[in-house]
C-alpha cells in the first residue's frame, strides 16, 4: 500500500508543476489578448487621462514581468485578483459557483456515461444489423445537434408540453426557502443547513440541464463504446471465451475491460470539454454557475475572471487527468503489482505499464 | 453415425459494398470418434469459418451439425453454453486469445469454474497443474501472466484451457502457424501425443500441407468456401484428383533439405534442357 501512496503523491507533485504551467500560460495569452480593460471599463469615449488613471489603479501600468510575478505570487495565497466590473475576488466567486456547475455537471457526464456504454454496446452486439444501422443514425444526428438546441427541446417539451420540470429560470423558484449565507454556495448552503425542501428543489431544477449533458455527451461516449466493443468482441481473447462457454455477462465484463480505458480517458476529455460547454447551458437556463459567469467576463474582458475560468478547467482537468492515471494502474492487475511492491519500481517499468 | 458430421454448411456474409461473400459454401464432411481431419487451404479459402460453423461460434446460414448424436443447430443457447465443455477450440494467435490481465492458473482454471463450479479450490488448482504438466509446461508457471511467457509456451497454455474440462473434439484453428519451426514440431507432437492418449477427435485447420500431413488421418481441401477434394490423408495427399489440390501440393515448401536441392536439381536440368532446345530452334 505504501507503493501505492507514493505513486500517488509522485502524481500530485508533477500535477501541481503542471498547474504552475497552467498558470503561466494562461496569464501570458490572457495578457496578449487585444483591447483595454480599463477602456471597456470607462466606454468608448472615456478621456485618456481616466484611462491611465484606471490603468493604475488595475495595476496594468507595470510591466508584464512584475504583473506576472504579482499574479502568480497571489495565486498561491489563494488571491485570483478582483473581477474588474463587479469587484468580486475571483476565488469567491469560483467557490460560489462551481458547486453550483457541479450539481448538474457531474450526474449529467455519469448519465452520458451509462447511456454510451448501453447504446454503444447494444449496437456492438448488433454490429450490421438493424439496431446498430439505427443507432449509428441517430447518434450522428444528435453529434450534429448543437447543445443549446437540446436544451431547448427539453425546455418545450418538459416544461411547456408536459409541464413535468420547473421553469427553466435559475437553480430555485420564488417560493423555496433562502438557507442563511454560510459558504457562499446556495447548494452547500442548503445541504449543511439542513434546508432539504430548497435542496430538492435545486435537484428539480438541475434535472433539465443534467439531461441536456447527458444526452449531448452520450453521442460520442456511444460511438467510442461500440467501436471499441466491435473490436473486442471480434478479438480472439472474447472468441476463446465465448468458445469455453462463459456466461454472456462475463464475456462482456472481459470486452469491457479491454475498452475501460478508452472509456476513462474519454470521460477526462469530456468534463473539460463540458465545463467550457457549460456557458451555454447555463445561459439557456439561467443558471448561476461558472459557465455564465466566465462568459460575462469574456464578453467584458475582464482579465482576471477569465483567468480565474481558465484555472478552473484546468485543474479539473488535471484532477481527472491524475485520478485517471492512478485508477488505470491500480485497475490493472498488471501495473498494480508494479507500484504497490516493496521494490520502487524503476521510471521505464512505469511508464510501460501506463502505455499499454 | 460418425462421431462429427456437417453437411450442407452455408455462411454468407455481406461485405461493405454490398456485395454477397459465401465464406463457407454448402460444405459437409464426417469424422470418425479418434479420427483427425485436416482442412487445408489458401487464406480466405473459408477454412476458419468452418471451424467456427462446426462449433456455433459463428451462427450457420444453412446446413447441420451434429457432434456425438447431438444437434448442434438445434441447441439452446444455454444448452449450448452448457455442451462446450466437451468442445473447445485452440486458436492460432496464442496471446491475443489469453487474458493478459490474468493469471495463467485463472485462465486455464476458467472453463472449471464455469462448468464444475463446485469443484473446491484445491482440487482445481491440482487440475491445473497436472494439465499444466501434460501440455509440457512446468507448474511453476501458475503464478504468471501470460505476457511473460514464450510463443511456445502461450500456446501450450492455450490447449491446455482447451483440454481442462476434458472434451472429447478439438478444433485446432492454425495452431503453429505463428510459432517457429522448432517450436511448431513440438507442439505438433504434444497434440499427436495428446490424442493418441485421450483419444480425442481433431479438426485441424492449416495452411500448410506438411503440418496437416503429419498430424491428420484425413484430409479436405477448401478453396473459394468450397470443399474441392476429401478423403484419407494418404491417398488425398500421394495421388490428388483435384487440379487444386495438385496445384497446393506443387506448391508446397520442402521441408527436407535433401528433397529441396533434389527438386531444384531437377528443375535445372528441365531448363537448361529447354534453352538447349530453344536453341536448337525446335521449341514447340
Amino acid at each position: 500500500m505504501r507503493g501505492i501512496a507514493r505513486y500517488v503523491v509522485q502524481r500530485i507533485v508533477v500535477g501541481w508543476f503542471l498547474f504552475l504551467g497552467l498558470l503561466t500560460l494562461s496569464f501570458s495569452l490572457v495578457s496578449m489578448l487585444p483591447g483595454s480593460p480599463a477602456k471597456a471599463i470607462l466606454g468608448e469615449y472615456a478621456a485618456p487621462d481616466d484611462v491611465a488613471a484606471l490603468n493604475v489603479k488595475l495595476g496594468l501600468d507595470k510591466p508584464f514581468l512584475e504583473r506576472y510575478l504579482d499574479y502568480i505570487g497571489g495565486a498561491m495565497k489563494g488571491d485570483f485578483g478582483k473581477s474588474y466590473f463587479t469587484g468580486n475576488p475571483v476565488l469567491q466567486s469560483l467557490l460560489e459557483r462551481v458547486p453550483n456547475t457541479l450539481v448538474y455537471l457531474a450526474p449529467g457526464l455519469i448519465l452520458a456515461t451509462v447511456l454510451g456504454i448501453l447504446f454503444g454496446s447494444v449496437a456492438a452486439y448488433r454490429y450490421r444489423r438493424p439496431a446498430d444501422r439505427a443507432f449509428t443514425v441517430g447518434s450522428s444526428v444528435l453529434l450534429a445537434v448543437p447543445e443549446f438546441i437540446l436544451a431547448l427541446l427539453l425546455i418545450v417539451l418538459c416544461f411547456s408540453g408536459l409541464g413535468i420540470a420547473p421553469a427553466p429560470v435559475g437553480m430555485t423558484s420564488s417560493a423555496d426557502a433562502q438557507p442563511p449565507d454560510r459558504t457562499g454556495s446556495l447548494v452547500l448552503d442548503a445541504l449543511l443547513g439542513g434546508y432539504w425542501g430548497t435542496f430538492d428543489s435545486i435537484l428539480g431544477h438541475a434535472v433539465l440541464p443534467m439531461i441536456t449533458v447527458g444526452v449531448f455527451f452520450a453521442a460520442p461516449v456511444s460511438k467510442i463504446v461500440r467501436t471499441g466493443m466491435v473490436q473486442a468482441l471480434a478479438s480472439p481473447q472474447i472468441e476463446f471465451a465465448r468458445a469455453c462457454g462463459l456466461r454472456p455477462f462475463q464475456v462482456f465484463r472481459y470486452a469491457m475491460a479491454e475498452i475501460r480505458g478508452t472509456v476513462m480517458t474519454y470521460f477526462v476529455i469530456m468534463l473539460a470539454s463540458a465545463i467550457s460547454g457549460a456557458a451555454i447551458v447555463e445561459s439557456v437556463f439561467s443558471w448561476p454557475g461558472v459557465g455564465g459567469w466566465s462568459l460575462t467576463g469574456v464578453l467584458a474582458n475582464d482579465i482576471p475572471v477569465i483567468q480565474g475560468f481558465v484555472v478552473i478547467m484546468g485543474t479539473a482537468s488535471l484532477l481527472g487527468y491524475i485520478v485517471l492515471d492512478v485508477t488505470t494502474t491500480l485497475l490493472d492487475p498488471r501495473t498494480r503489482g508494479q507500484v504497490s511492491g516493496k521494490r520502487r519500481p524503476s521510471p521505464r517499468v512505469l511508464a510501460k505499464g501506463l502505455t499499454k | 453415425m460418425a462421431f462429427i458430421e456437417a453437411y450442407d454448411l452455408v455462411k454468407r456474409y455481406i461485405r461493405p459494398d454490398g456485395q454477397e461473400l459465401v465464406a463457407v459454401d454448402h460444405v459437409g464432411f464426417a469424422i470418425e470418434r479418434g479420427d483427425s481431419l485436416g482442412v487445408i487451404g489458401e487464406s480466405g479459402s473459408g477454412k476458419s469459418t468452418l471451424a467456427r460453423l462446426v462449433l456455433r461460434l459463428i451462427e450457420p446460414d444453412g446446413g447441420s451439425v451434429s457432434i456425438d448424436g447431438v444437434d448442434v443447430r438445434g441447441l439452446r443457447k444455454g444448452d449450448l453454453r452448457r455442451r462446450r465443455s466437451g468442445w473447445q477450440i485452440v486458436f492460432q494467435e496464442p496471446f491475443a486469445s489469453l487474458n493478459p490481465r490474468m493469471r495463467i492458473e485463472d485462465i486455464v482454471a476458467e472453463p472449471l469454474v464455469v462448468h464444475e463450479p463446485r469443484l473446491p479450490a484445491k482440487e482445481r488448482r491440482d487440475r491445473v497443474v497436472a494439465i499444466l504438466e501434460e501440455v509440457g509446461l512446468s507448474g511453476d508457471l501458475i503464478e504468471r501472466r501470460p505476457g511473460h511467457l514464450s510463443g511456445g509456451q502461450q500456446q501450450r497454455v492455450g490447449i491446455a484451457r482447451a483440454l481442462i474440462t476434458d472434451p472429447s473434439f478439438v478444433v485446432l484453428d492454425e495452431p503453429t502457424a505463428s510459432l517457429d519451426m522448432t517450436i511448431r514440431a513440438s507442439v505438433l507432437r504434444t497434440l499427436e501425443r495428446l490424442r493418441r492418449d485421450r483419444g480425442l477427435t481433431y479438426l485441424f485447420i492449416s495452411h500448410d500441407i506438411t503440418t496437416v500431413e503429419s498430424m491428420c488421418t484425413h484430409v479436405a481441401v477448401m478453396r473459394h468456401g468450397q470443399l474441392v477434394e476429401d478423403g484419407a490423408a494418404c491417398d488425398v495427399l500421394s495421388s490428388p484428383q483435384a487440379p487444386y489440390t495438385k496445384e497446393l501440393l506443387s506448391a508446397r515448401l520442402l521441408v527436407d533439405p535433401g528433397e529441396n536441392r533434389a527438386r531444384r536439381e531437377l528443375e535445372d536440368l528441365v531448363a537448361a534442357e529447354q534453352q538447349s532446345k530453344e536453341a536448337a530452334g525446335c521449341a514447340e
